[in-house]
């Protein structure tokens, strides 16, 4: 097996032997101690043989020039080095790129966790205790990143952490057992002003009425029961249906001042010269105005000539179209109280007021809803 | 030099002893140590020398597979092997 293996590896030559009585060359490195292998008459005149590296130059001279020697094939760990000797950066390229995946592969790369679903979590930790860095650093503060983890959450039962290669694995494993939810104490009050529809106690005593006017804060369900003449301390339970009123109002002007165009109209025209007034014609006379401009540009020429449409306007005032403001404002007031309502409230009534006030157009809108009132106090 | 009678009889190796000895595997293989040299190299006889005598070894793609000092390996198909003188 050896034998096979060095066979394989040594370096040879097949040279070809061409002359007469090349059997004499058997018998030349015969009594030489040369080591021929794969002995092959081709030819008549022609004579076949592996020869090992060492050997050939002393074979080469023993035979000297009564036969001609051809190298035919070469073989072997020390041809492969010679041929290569000159490429000195390749092999050095070579051996700094292992030695750089060698050091890569002692550094952790990837974190990854099993049996809980915040991942982020459990990898800002570890990234935070500095263990994405070489192996022996994360290998030395797994402990204390397992006990973090565990110290994080108090539904984890358990953490492991693997550190193979260049990856952490981080094992949890969470209680899932269903857990009792423990009783919030405290009694039911109000959230906003509003008046009783239907109050219902299911642990506690009432402190209101149905129809009663409560204001936000006040208690409805306390959390004392009296059984004979001894009173209990209770979990104060139950819910409070009630009206309650969303209002919002905005006043929109009866009359608008607005400036129209009339009919006296001016031109004034000014000529620049490289970007500089030369020479205006004409003056503005009027108080109000609006005014249009139009550049005209010469070819060539740093000359520009501006014509200036001067046109006078006068105050107006104009009724407003109460009809489509009011529509419009009752809109945007429904659009805004309808985001204050709570999402399980139920709409009952919505009602919308215009009242003139003072050349002033008033919109009011309310909007009654039905709604659980009573939260934790 | 030893003589023969006595390495054959105490079963010690011939070869120590400077003796020619042929070993054939098969008919595919054939050792011959202790040759003086060769004769005639083909593919259907090799010739070798042992000691005084001449060995003609017959067969098909028969080739040296090694040649080491006193030591000769032939391979290829065996079909006959005789003394020449």
């Amino acid at each position: 097996m050896l034998k096979l293996i060095r066979s394989n590896f040594s370096s040879y030559t097949r040279i070809k032997f061409l002359g007469l009585n090349t059997q004499k060359i058997l018998n030349i490195a015969s009594q030489n101690k040369i080591v021929l292998k794969n002995v092959v008459r081709t030819d008549y005149a022609s004579l076949e043989a592996d020869v090992s590296a060492q050997d050939v130059k002393r074979l080469k001279r023993l035979v000297g020039e009564e036969y001609k020697c051809i190298s035919v094939k070469r073989k072997g760990v020390y041809y492969s080095a010679a041929a290569n000797k000159k490429r000195v950066s390749l092999f050095a390229s070579m051996l700094i790129a292992v030695a750089l995946l060698i050091t890569a592969s002692n550094r952790i790369f990837v974190v990854r966790v099993h049996g809980y679903e915040n991942k982020d979590k459990i990898v800002q930790l570890v990234k935070e205790a500095g263990m994405v860095s070489w192996r022996q650093t994360a290998l030395e503060k797994a402990q204390q990143v397992k006990d973090a983890i565990i110290a994080s959450d108090k539904d984890i039962l358990w953490s492991s952490i693997s550190v193979k290669g260049s990856a952490i694995d981080v094992y949890i494993k969470k209680d899932n057992s269903l857990k009792i939810p423990q009783a919030q104490k405290g009694n039911l009050v109000a959230s906003k002003d509003c008046v009783i529809k239907n109050l219902v106690v299911t642990s506690g005593t009432g402190k209101v009425e149905n129809g009663q006017l409560v204001s936000a804060g006040q208690t409805l369900i306390e959390g004392k029961t009296t059984l004979g003449e001894t009173e209990f301390s209770v979990h104060a339970e139950g819910k409070a249906l009630a009206s309650v009123w969303y209002f919002a109002t905005e006043e929109i002007p009866l009359t608008e001042s607005v400036y129209e165009k009339t009919d006296n109209v001016k031109i004034m025209r000014s000529v620049k010269v490289f970007g500089m007034t030369a020479g205006q014609k004409g003056n503005n006379s009027f108080e109000h105005f609006v005014s249009e401009q139009e550049r005209i540009k010469c070819f060539f020429l740093p000359l520009e000539i501006i014509d200036t449409k001067i046109t006078e306007t006068k105050l107006k005032i104009i009724q407003t179209d109460i009809e489509a403001a009011s529509r419009e404002a009752e809109s945007q007031l429904k659009a805004r109280l309808l985001s204050e309502i709570p999402s399980d409230a139920r709409l009952f009534e919505t009602k919308t007021l215009l009242q003139e006030q003072d050349g002033m157009l008033k919109v009011s809108v309310y909007i009654e809803t039905i709604e659980n009132v009573a939260v934790r106090g | 030099m030893v003589d023969k009678t006595v390495i054959h009889s105490f079963g010690l190796p011939a070869e120590s002893a400077g003796i020619p000895r042929l070993s054939l595997w098969d008919d595919n293989f054939l050792v011959a140590e202790n040759h003086k040299g060769v004769l005639d190299v083909k593919s259907q006889c090799v010739k070798i020398y042992l000691k005084e005598r001449l060995v003609g070894i017959n067969g098909e793609n028969l080739s040296i597979s090694e040649l080491d000092g006193c030591n000769l390996k032939i391979k290829g198909k065996i079909l006959s092997i005789e003394y020449l003188t």
